[in-house]
């Protein structure tokens, strides 16, 4: 006597996940768009395209001198989710993390600590006020905002 | 009183400077309930006309270090003032340097002797450190403290990049402390006109960084200093230090190592006493959750018994064994319960702390 599954409904098993399988694909390709996280400064800024080494180091709070001038990270803290992505794919850290880091940094060798703006008029103003800052934000935002630049690609991926 | 005044007006004067958009002003806070037990030998505090061990007395503590950086251009200022029972109110460090480029600054001031991992790593502010207490070799105040962790003089630091590696220096020169009756008296800058004799301190520390952004380092590190004396019997100490630590993390493990090798020799005018010891400590920690931290930490001393050098401070921790859990309340508080069996000089106990600390904003 066979036990386990009657093959009618093992059969009626399959289809149903290999038909889960194909609508959880269209699904992943219809709603796990592509996004792209850029650092970008104003207009009138002078910093030169920074390479993403340069990057985490400014934003753990180190000096970075381009072009004979102090270049000010500034945090953007307008999204939770924007900036958990960055510290997730660029700093490679959480946020618990990359704030102790950022303190025992600065701790130990002076300088600042990034400032963090969560308002992103206020962001948008101090970025405008100091050729040498630069800050993150999304590509597509950052296309529709007046007086300022994408000076690099940061990460590109998908975002679910 | 006019002391305390100066102290006041100095963080006042923090305070106001720290309203500008380069400057951070951060206050670290901590409060310290200290138990002692097993204390042996009991019967030399007995024979002295204690009534009770003078290690079980003053229990709690409390401490404060008051951090102010401020940027201006390229001219960096740093200060550390460090309020305490023990200290009084010193001002740890303060320090001016100059940005020569993103890599290298050089600094004038009173600084923190680039020794080690604990010295460039950690001080003042314990809430940085996951553990409750620092090694014993790196205590920094009174007859516990036998190496001379502050210098005043100048400091060039930086970093030489390798691909994506990183190889950190840092060469010092200055004036180090001179021997008191309470321990190494580094050079107090509010008080230089009655600092007594300083003299030379060199000191270098090379490291190795695999990933210049993650905290994974090993390195080495050595120094020469002359330690004049006000002791009667020792006219100057010429010390020389050598030694190699690292700290490496993976995943939820930690690891962080030191190793000295301290060779003294006690200059008098009946002649010279050489003796040298070597101190290790090795501390591991395993994040159980983000908000939970075990730890736990031995150090020890070969050939401190007897140590004419040692013997100048008897509070000096040559081996302790410890275990330790921290909390983190909060994104910048934390709550440690550490204990730990302490071998001193010429006495051992056990002891529980619980520490609360926190860096604020």
């Amino acid at each position: 006597m066979e036990c386990g599954i009657p093959v009618t409904a093992r059969r009626l098993l399959c289809t149903f996940w290999f038909v889960y399988g194909l609508l959880a694909l269209a699904g992943h390709s219809a709603f796990a768009a592509e996004r792209s996280l850029v650092l970008v400064r104003s207009e009138q800024a002078t910093v030169p395209p920074l390479t993403e080494q340069e990057v985490r180091k400014l934003f753990l709070g180190e000096a970075l001198i381009k072009n004979g001038q102090r270049v000010q990270a500034l945090r953007n803290g307008t999204s939770p989710f924007l900036y958990e992505v960055f510290l997730q794919k660029i700093v490679f850290m959480s946020a618990r993390n990359y704030e102790r880091q950022l303190l025992s940094r600065v701790f130990r060798l002076g300088g600042q600590r990034p400032p963090a703006y969560e308002d992103l008029n206020e962001l948008i103003a101090a970025l405008k006020s100091n050729p040498a800052a630069v800050t993150f934000m999304w590509e597509d935002e950052a296309k529709t905002i007046p007086g300022i630049k994408v000076s690099t690609q940061l990460w590109q991926g998908p975002i679910e | 009183m006019p002391l305390l005044i100066r102290q006041l007006a100095f963080v006042a004067l923090l305070l106001g400077a720290s309203h500008s958009a380069w400057a951070e002003f951060i206050l670290f806070p901590e409060l310290n309930g200290i138990l002692r037990r097993d204390i042996e030998p009991n019967e030399m505090a007995m024979s002295m006309g204690h009534d009770e061990h003078p290690l079980r007395k003053n229990q709690p503590d409390a401490a404060l270090a008051v951090f102010y950086s401020a940027d201006y251009g390229r001219l960096r200022v740093l200060a550390e003032l460090d309020i305490s029972r023990e200290a009084d109110a010193d001002l740890e460090r303060l320090q001016a340097g100059w940005l020569l480029g993103s890599e290298t600054t050089a600094w004038i001031g009173r600084f923190h002797t680039p020794l080690g991992y604990w010295n460039t790593q950690y001080h003042h502010g314990s809430y940085l450190q996951t553990s409750a207490t620092r090694p014993g070799i790196m205590e920094f105040h009174g007859l516990k403290a036998p190496l001379p962790l502050h210098i005043a003089g100048l400091l060039i630091e930086g970093a030489h990049p390798l691909e994506n590696q990183e190889i950190h220096y840092q060469f010092s020169l200055g004036a180090g402390p001179n021997l008191q009756h309470h321990g190494l008296e580094p050079v107090d800058f509010r008080n230089l006109d009655n600092a007594g004799s300083h003299k030379l301190n060199a000191a270098v520390r090379l490291s190795y960084l695999p990933d210049p952004v993650i905290p994974d380092e090993i390195g080495g590190f050595a120094a020469y200093t002359v330690i004049p004396s006000i002791h009667k019997t020792i006219r100057e100490i010429r010390q020389i230090i050598a030694g190699a630590f690292g700290n490496w993390e993976y995943e939820r493990l930690r690891f962080i190592g030191e190793l000295y090798f301290v060779s003294n020799d006690l200059v008098a005018d009946s002649g010279t006493v050489r003796a040298s010891f070597v101190n290790y400590n090795l501390q591991a920690e395993y994040t159980l959750h983000p908000n939970w931290t075990l730890y736990a930490r031995t150090e020890d001393t070969l050939n401190a018994e007897n140590d004419p050098y040692l013997d100048i401070f008897p509070e000096f921790i040559r081996r302790r064994a410890l275990a330790g859990l921290r909390f983190d309340l909060t994104h910048n508080q934390a709550l440690k319960l550490e204990w730990a069996g302490v071998t001193r000089q010429h006495d051992r106990f056990n002891e529980i702390i619980l520490q609360w600390s926190a860096a604020f904003p």
